[in-house]
């Protein structure tokens, strides 16, 4: 972690640590975001991302540790923090009896825009997020995707340097995904730092974003997407059978089996794919699904972890 | 991006949000003018005969059914009170909110003034109603009006959020709102005076706020009685807007600390 201190850092946690009774959240997790970075927050659920991202927001307390925004702390002085972040929580969020442009105003009011600096803001932001035409439409009259971009834009609508984005693009269509990847490029390279939590790890890849994955309250893994893919991302061949796989044979010598999975790394999938199918089919097994997973975030999430990413099933579908 | 100017007080743009959220109820609040209103318009006769057998001569009825209605009615405001909190919740602002530049205290504030100005609207409104449809006069002293309107508006807002604290549904505050809506109101003489209440209802009656905001109130439309009887009643009613505002935040910031 970088020095308490440096000038760069937006978000410098330490330590930090949250329990639920016997249920630990998070364990030591030390993490810093410099200014104009985004990090991509990924992890199953439960992981503890969540908690993590409502600790910075000053919404829980942590047991123990320190937060730190622009080297204020969080739990000593929550109104100094506050005004230095933005925030759009994992649930929907916004005023739905009243339309889109109010949302978005109160939320600009509240950042400290006020008059006619607030209609711009909320006329630039609702450009940025395709929401021109529908922004005198009350909320709750809007598509699942549309509302998905106003609960974003009441966060983008202020000037803090510390994004907090907690699954912005939850149920999401795919354009919705698009512009709002876009309008995160765009807050990060004017220089905010942007903490993105997610289930969809192309999005991550789509930001180059860097990585920190959380398992078990843990950050397990922290590091620029692109480098962890070259170091880490190994091709991974996974075949689902009708009944258990086989656990004998060369072909499954060096194959991990989870259930009626298993799974190889190998740095030569397709030979490695042909070979396990050979071997099953000579058997008289059932293979029900093969499927050759490149080097990417995925495949380091596996090699981490041990486990395929939740959101990585929605993900393929969408 | 456009240019961050000298923000707007936190608490002004929850208080304008806040408005635009009631805008929203404009439907229920008209209702809530409506029924009153009928209701008025039914009891007049026997009102009149009420206060004219009890010694007021040329009573038109209306000095006992607009405020009695009136406070009555303004007892429904409590589950307006209450939704403008835990609406929040359920919209998933509340999270937003806690997150903002606001602090605690002008999110508060930025809720209860426009609260208490409903309250105080909706009685002066039911007020201009009266004297327009039903000759309602000042024939006591109109200082009980600048008494008890603010304190009942207080007494409105403070029960309201103390049961916005103590409710855990929509539901709840439906069926608490409509419970103090009928039950104190009648107990409390807002609907025939309390004199003609059977006993029982009339030992129990002075614990009611509504039996404080109409006895308040008559001495603003009735001739006879004495200012002190409103200063009394304003006293009370602000006390017991005290109580339960103290009690609301206790038990509000409780929940706080227990939701970290």
């Amino acid at each position: 972690m970088g020095d308490i201190g440096d000038s760069a850092a937006v978000l410098e946690v330490a330590s930090l640590a949250k329990s639920y009774g016997d249920v630990h959240a998070l364990v030591d997790v030390d993490l810093v975001v410099e200014r104009g970075e985004v990090v991509g927050l990924l992890g199953p659920n439960g992981a503890g991302k969540t908690t993590l991202v409502s600790i910075v927001a000053g919404l829980r307390s942590p047991d123990s540790g320190t937060v730190l925004v622009d080297g204020i702390d969080v739990v000593r002085d929550p109104d100094g923090v506050h005004s230095r972040i933005a925030l759009a929580p994992q649930e929907l969020g916004i005023y739905p009896t009243v339309s889109a442009r109010e949302n978005l105003l109160f939320f600009a009011e509240l950042a400290g825009f006020r008059g006619k600096s607030a209609r711009q803001r909320v006329e630039q932001v609702a450009e940025s997020l395709n929401l021109t035409d529908k922004l005198d439409a009350r909320a709750e009259s809007l598509s699942g995707g549309q509302k998905r971009r106003l609960h974003a834009g009441m966060a983008l609508i202020g000037t803090g340097e510390l994004l907090l984005l907690d699954e912005p693009t939850a149920g999401a269509d795919v354009e919705t995904r698009g512009q709002l990847l876009e309008v995160v490029r765009e807050r990060a390279a004017a220089g905010a730092a942007v903490v993105y939590s997610t289930h969809y790890l192309h999005e991550i890849e789509q930001l180059a974003a860097n990585v920190a994955i959380l398992d078990g309250g843990r950050i397990v893994v922290r590091g620029p997407c692109q480098e962890l893919i070259a170091s880490r991302g190994t091709s991974v061949v996974e075949l689902a059978f009708d009944g258990e796989p086989p656990h004998d044979g060369a072909a499954f010598a060096h194959a991990e089996v989870h259930g009626d999975v298993a799974r190889f790394a190998t740095s030569t999938p397709d030979e490695v794919a042909a070979a396990a199918m050979k071997a099953a089919m000579a058997d008289g097994l059932n293979v029900r699904r093969l499927e050759i997973i490149r080097p990417s975030l995925e495949t380091v999430y596996l090699s981490v972890v041990g486990r395929r990413y939740e959101g990585a099933a929605v993900e393929a579908e969408l | 991006m456009s240019k961050r100017t000298a923000g707007m007080p936190a608490s002004l743009a929850i208080t304008r949000q806040s408005v635009r959220t009631m805008r929203a109820e404009l439907g229920s609040l008209i209702s809530l003018v409506a029924m009153p209103a009928i209701l008025m318009m039914v009891f007049l006769p026997i009102a009149k005969d009420a206060l004219r057998q009890s010694g007021f001569r040329h009573a038109t009825g209306a000095e006992q059914v607009v405020p009695g209605m009136t406070v009555g009615f303004g007892l429904f405001l409590l589950g307006f009170v209450a939704f403008g909190f835990m609406s929040e919740r359920q919209w998933g602002t509340w999270d937003r909110l806690r997150a903002s530049q606001a602090r605690p205290w002008e999110v508060v504030v930025g809720k209860l003034v426009p609260a208490f100005g409903l309250a105080v609207a909706y009685q002066l409104i039911l007020f201009v109603l009266g004297a327009a449809l039903f000759g309602l006069r000042v024939h006591g002293h109109a200082v009980a009006l600048l008494l008890i309107v603010p304190t009942f508006g207080a007494a409105i807002v403070a029960i309201g959020i103390f049961l916005t604290s103590v409710a855990h549904t929509p539901q709840q505050v439906n069926v608490v709102s409509n419970i103090c809506g009928m039950g104190l109101s009648a107990l409390g003489g807002a609907y025939v005076p309390v004199a003609l209440l059977p006993a029982w209802a009339r030992a129990i009656a002075p614990v009611t706020p509504t039996y404080w905001a109409v006895r308040g109130f008559r001495v603003a439309f009735l001739p006879t009685y004495a200012l002190s009887g409103a200063i009394a009643s304003a006293a009370i009613l602000a006390g017991l807007a005290l109580v339960f505002g103290v009690a609301a935040a206790s038990r509000l910031r409780a929940e706080v600390r227990r939701s970290r």
